[in-house]
């Protein structure tokens, strides 16, 4: 390999190992990690002192150079370059229009990969005599010093350069051989409704095709071997209850790229369409990649029976002869529907020796009737195996939970429930604040993966009676044990949608209170609830848990109009500094299909920016919310939309072959 | 280095749109249990046109901080007043001294007679300016001549309409200092529950008594016009409807909460997250735990979670669990040493956090009573 060291903006380089220009004298760098802030608290009352918060300050090279050239006025052109240099690396920091940073490479001659650091400012002590011997004569310049400030560890790539390949993740149901492994759907909602079958139909024939729900290559609307033609269908089923999302994975596209569908759910009585939401370009089949397919606020769904199945179905139906040549192909994975709302990270996936600099790149491929203008994050990389971030209150919860209604409290069919179940408070005979509803965990290895610190929130509807009218909290306590509430929060909106009311932060357990061989009891949580009267009702859909003790992040809008993400391919870009800092709304490019990548505005980045933990596994949990009325947000089941995650991973000396 | 996020007010619709995330120094702010997020305080360093882009426009700009997971609003309210200050140079701009909508309280004479006679003291009709109200919201002040209040109607008009004149705007003063050589702007900022004092609250229409959560919602109808929603809970104590004293709706509600209940206990008005105003039962149970000799100097919640310093806030009772440890806990907060009622919560970045306690307010509660002038007295 060859040595590395120089200064570079991509276009001027100044190389600290040139004999020609710089050359780092013998023994003139001793790299040094970077020293840090500390606050650091004790008591009289109590030996020692504890850091209770560490961070990293720049590191400061001092490296001792010799200065060559052919001529003083060589030697002053490799001085001007090294003064555009630190220019530049002052304006970047001190001004908004010099986006170009400066950055050192750094690599030993028995290292693998080149390092990468941001430079935050250059000084030069040029150590001979302009007017002695050795620069008048030998055009040289020994015992210089340059003090380079930089940030404090090393990257895998150059600041603000071009995005690195997206990192392999996975996600809860994402299938197995997954064509394209680093782009994961999320579900804003959490149930077990698995779609059970997938199939064609042609029209002309009055014939089914098999099951290809476990297939990972199928034509589209095909039935032996016949060809689409109009009338032709797709059903895509479950037979465990309604589903919200699914993902296609379209490996050959049709040929003309042109056709005419209608997606339809049957409301009881009708194929009704209108209600299940897809992208628009390019159309179902008509472009190789994943496409998702949204349900959105179901009104009516009803199970119906195809092909002697009865099941939740929806349908996509060509409405005219689509005269293809090559059909639309599924493969080389199965169809799928995501349910839960996290992506996972390998512990093999980042290297590194210091936590990474991420970039989360959200994606909404459909427009749906809700836009997404606040999004919570929450980073977990312990007790992965039984945490679930959403509970539901109706039911369909992983099998050591167990739901049981209070006071006027009742669960009721409602198909817009994650588990197609909600529960009711009535207050019909109690309005004052007590409990309406618990979710148990009797487990103990299972209640002891949830230890740490969470946002709470819960989803609900107020409905009937006027805003504010019903208020709500939340209480934890450990079976047996102690227990807590959270501040009552009153409702926002009556029968506006699904509410996502924050309850605020909670412990479950004490902080290091579980050893690594020890367990707990289980535990609960239940929502007291008040009313002002008998009049409202609360739904009650599901309890959200966003980690928050390892790392967390809200983008929200800051208000501005046209601050939503709404259409087709538009996203946001969460970036701790690959290609800017901070949150980013992102619209779709023009390009077939869309991708997020024109800026549209700056969200606020509330918390912290996106940092990866090495060497260790971690799931990213994801909330989506509308915000369109000030005040009130609403968290309908139909958001959704992919996730890719991009780092710099760092290290703190050096980088070697990973 | 913290961030905060400020954007246009929320509450204004006539304001420039505008939202920025800021990197700050010398942080620090002050919540208190009677009024919720109060102050707050910071210094920008950036180019000097951002400094001054910000000096000349962002006032009354709604500030917002929140925590490390971005989850929690550790303090929110408005850009109340800020300092430009350049080399040699400080200049000061402030809402405080400015209203936009004036009235003259007088006693009227009749000069028609001699000696002239006088009749009820009244209030001239108010004057607004428009413009000022666009953008900063209606701030009223109803001047008492100090000496000479008796006078004729058109002098008390025109008195008012000078007021006016003089103070619709932002006032602005600047210093020369040879010497100094620093640039930054420092901005001061208060909870919105300030913009209650904003606004005086004179109802004459009827009188009787009601409950003090609904006169209080008459009042926020009338002039809450940055409160977003309320948060009441029930007490049946009853005040009086009638107020024609020219008092602010701040004053009003502070005295009012300050009556307490029927059974002695201290109840509260506070503004925290979302602009909500919220009427509530003081505290009356500990939720913090710390011991003096934790080197870590933790305060924990009573799930054991260790609060950061910015997030811990007041009306909640913290004990010392290893001060006295041998003796019994009470039944009664206020009788219990190791514990405090935290009134307010001073933080400054980075970590320096103050408490002030107090014992929980039954004497606050009389003393209220007898003074009728609220929590502020003491």
């Amino acid at each position: 390999m060859a040595r590395r060291l120089l200064i570079t903006d991509g276009t001027i380089t100044v190389n600290l190992l040139d004999s020609a220009t710089f050359n780092i004298a013998l023994n003139g760098w001793e790299p040094e990690d970077p020293e840090t802030n500390d606050i650091v608290r004790e008591s009289v009352h109590d030996e020692g002192s504890e850091i209770v918060s560490s961070q990293a300050k720049n590191v400061i090279d001092v490296i001792k150079v010799k200065l060559t050239g052919t001529s003083h006025n060589n030697i002053a052109a490799t001085l001007q370059d090294l003064a555009t240099l630190k220019r530049e690396a002052k304006e970047f920091q001190t001004t908004d229009w010099q986006k170009t940073p400066v950055w050192m490479e750094a690599q030993t001659s028995g290292e693998t990969n080149t390092r990468y650091y941001l430079v935050r400012k250059i000084r030069f002590k040029q150590g001979t005599f302009p007017y002695g011997l050795i620069f008048e004569n030998a055009n040289k310049s020994l015992n210089n010093t340059l003090t380079i400030e930089r940030e404090a560890y090393a990257r895998s790539h150059a600041p603000l350069s071009a995005l690195p390949t997206a990192l392999t993740t996975s996600a809860a149901q994402a299938p197995a051989g997954q064509v394209v492994a680093t782009e994961q759907f999320i579900a804003n909602h959490r149930d077990t409704h698995a779609l059970t079958h997938i199939y064609n139909f042609d029209a002309s024939l009055s014939a089914f095709s098999s099951n290809l729900v476990a297939s990972t290559n199928f034509d589209y609307y095909v039935v032996s071997g016949s060809a689409p033609a109009s009338g032709d269908i797709v059903y895509f089923g479950s037979t465990t209850g309604p589903f919200r999302q699914g993902v296609v994975y379209i490996s050959t596209a049709s040929s003309p790229a042109t056709s005419s569908v209608a997606w339809e759910i049957w409301t009881g009585a009708a194929w009704v369409g209108g209600i299940v939401k897809v992208p628009v370009n390019p159309i179902f089949g008509a472009a190789v990649g994943a496409m998702p397919i949204y349900i959105d606020t179901p009104t009516g769904w009803a199970a119906t029976t195809i092909n002697g199945v009865s099941a939740y179905w929806i349908r996509v139906r060509l409405t005219a002869n689509p005269s293809w040549s090559t059909n639309p192909r599924q493969g080389a994975q199965v169809v799928y529907n995501p349910r839960e709302n996290y992506v996972s990270v390998a512990s093999t996936i980042l290297k590194g020796d210091v936590e990474a600099l991420g970039l989360i790149k959200y994606k909404k491929y459909v427009q749906v009737s809700n836009d997404v203008r606040w999004m919570a994050i929450g980073m977990k990389g312990r007790g992965l195996t039984n945490f679930v971030s959403m509970l539901n209150w109706g039911g369909n919860n992983p099998a050591e939970w167990t739901v049981a209604t209070g006071t006027d409290t009742s669960t009721a069919a409602d198909i817009e429930s994650p588990s197609g179940t909600r529960a009711t408070c009535t207050f019909a005979t109690n309005q004052t604040l007590v409990e309406r509803i618990r979710i148990t965990n009797g487990t103990a290895a299972s209640s002891a993966d949830f230890e740490g610190t969470y946002h709470a929130y819960l989803r609900c509807k107020q409905v009937t009676g006027s805003a504010g009218d019903v208020k709500v909290r939340l209480g934890v306590a450990v079976t047996n044990g102690i227990g807590f509430s959270t501040p009552t929060v009153p409702l926002t909106v009556v029968n506006a949608g699904i509410e996502l009311v924050s309850l605020g932060k909670i412990k479950i357990l004490a902080p290091r209170i579980i050893l690594g061989t020890e367990s707990s009891n289980g535990f609960y949580f239940q929502i007291d609830a008040q009313a002002a009267s008998a009049t409202p009702d609360l739904y009650l859909y599901d309890l959200i848990l966003i980690p928050v003790d390892e790392w967390g992040i809200v983008p929200s809008h800051a208000g501005l109009s046209g601050q939503q993400v709404y259409d087709y391919g538009a996203g946001l870009q969460m970036d701790n500094g690959l290609l800017r800092w901070g949150c980013t709304q992102m619209g779709p490019d023009g390009a077939s299909p869309p991708e997020p990548n024109r800026v549209i505005s700056k969200w606020e980045s509330r918390g912290q920016l996106p940092l990866f933990p090495t060497d260790k596994a971690f799931r990213l949990y994801f909330l989506l919310a509308d915000n369109a009325t000030a005040g009130t947000y609403l968290a309908p089941l139909h958001h959704g939309g992919s996730i890719k995650l991009y780092a710099h991973q760092r290290w703190e000396f050096m980088r070697g072959a990973e | 280095m913290s961030r905060v996020h400020i954007v246009h007010n929320p509450a204004l619709s006539g304001v420039a749109q505008f939202t920025g995330s800021f990197g700050v120094s010398n942080y620090r702010h002050r919540i208190g249990a009677n009024i919720g997020f109060d102050t707050c305080s910071f210094d920008i360093r950036h180019e000097k046109h951002v400094l001054e882009d910000m000096f000349y426009t962002g006032l009354g700009r709604r500030l917002t901080r929140y925590s490390r997971d971005g989850n929690f609003v550790v303090w929110d309210g408005f850009i109340s007043e800020m300092t430009l200050v350049q080399p040699g140079l400080s200049m000061r701009i402030s809402l405080k001294e400015m209203w936009n909508r004036a009235s003259v309280r007088y006693t009227p004479i009749d000069t028609g007679t001699n000696p002239p006679t006088e009749s009820a003291e009244t209030s001239t009709a108010v004057v607004d300016d428009t413009t000022s109200q666009a953008k900063y919201g209606i701030k009223e002040k109803y001047f008492s001549p100090p000496k000479i209040d008796r006078m004729i109607a058109g002098n008390a008009a025109q008195y008012a309409t000078v007021m006016l004149s003089q103070y619709r705007e932002p006032k602005r003063d600047e210093d020369f200092a040879s010497g100094s050589n620093d640039s930054k702007l420092t901005v001061f900022c208060e909870g919105f529950m300030h913009t209650l004092g904003w606004r005086i609250y004179n109802q004459t229409a009827v009188s009787g008594q009601d409950y003090v959560y609904v006169v209080a919602g008459t009042i926020i109808t009338g002039v809450g016009q940055f409160i977003y929603d309320t948060d009441f809970d029930t007490n049946t104590t009853q005040i009086q409807k009638y107020y024609n004293r020219d008092n602010t709706a701040l004053d009003i509600l502070q005295a009012a909460a300050g009556i307490g209940d029927n059974t002695n206990r201290r109840w509260l008005f506070y503004m925290l997250e979302n602009r909500i105003l919220q009427y509530k039962l003081a505290s009356t149970a500990v939720n913090y735990i710390r011991r003096v000799s934790d080197r870590k100097q933790e305060i924990l919640d009573t799930s054991g979670r260790a609060i950061p310093f910015y997030e811990v806030r007041p009306n909640n009772w913290l004990r010392n669990s290893d001060v006295m440890p041998h003796g019994l806990t009470p039944a009664n907060m206020q009788d219990d040493f190791p514990s405090m009622f935290v009134e307010s919560v001073q933080y400054n970045e980075p970590d320096t956090l103050a408490l002030a306690g107090s014992l929980g307010g039954i004497a606050q509660v009389i003393i209220a009573r007898a003074a009728d002038q609220g929590d502020r007295l003491l």
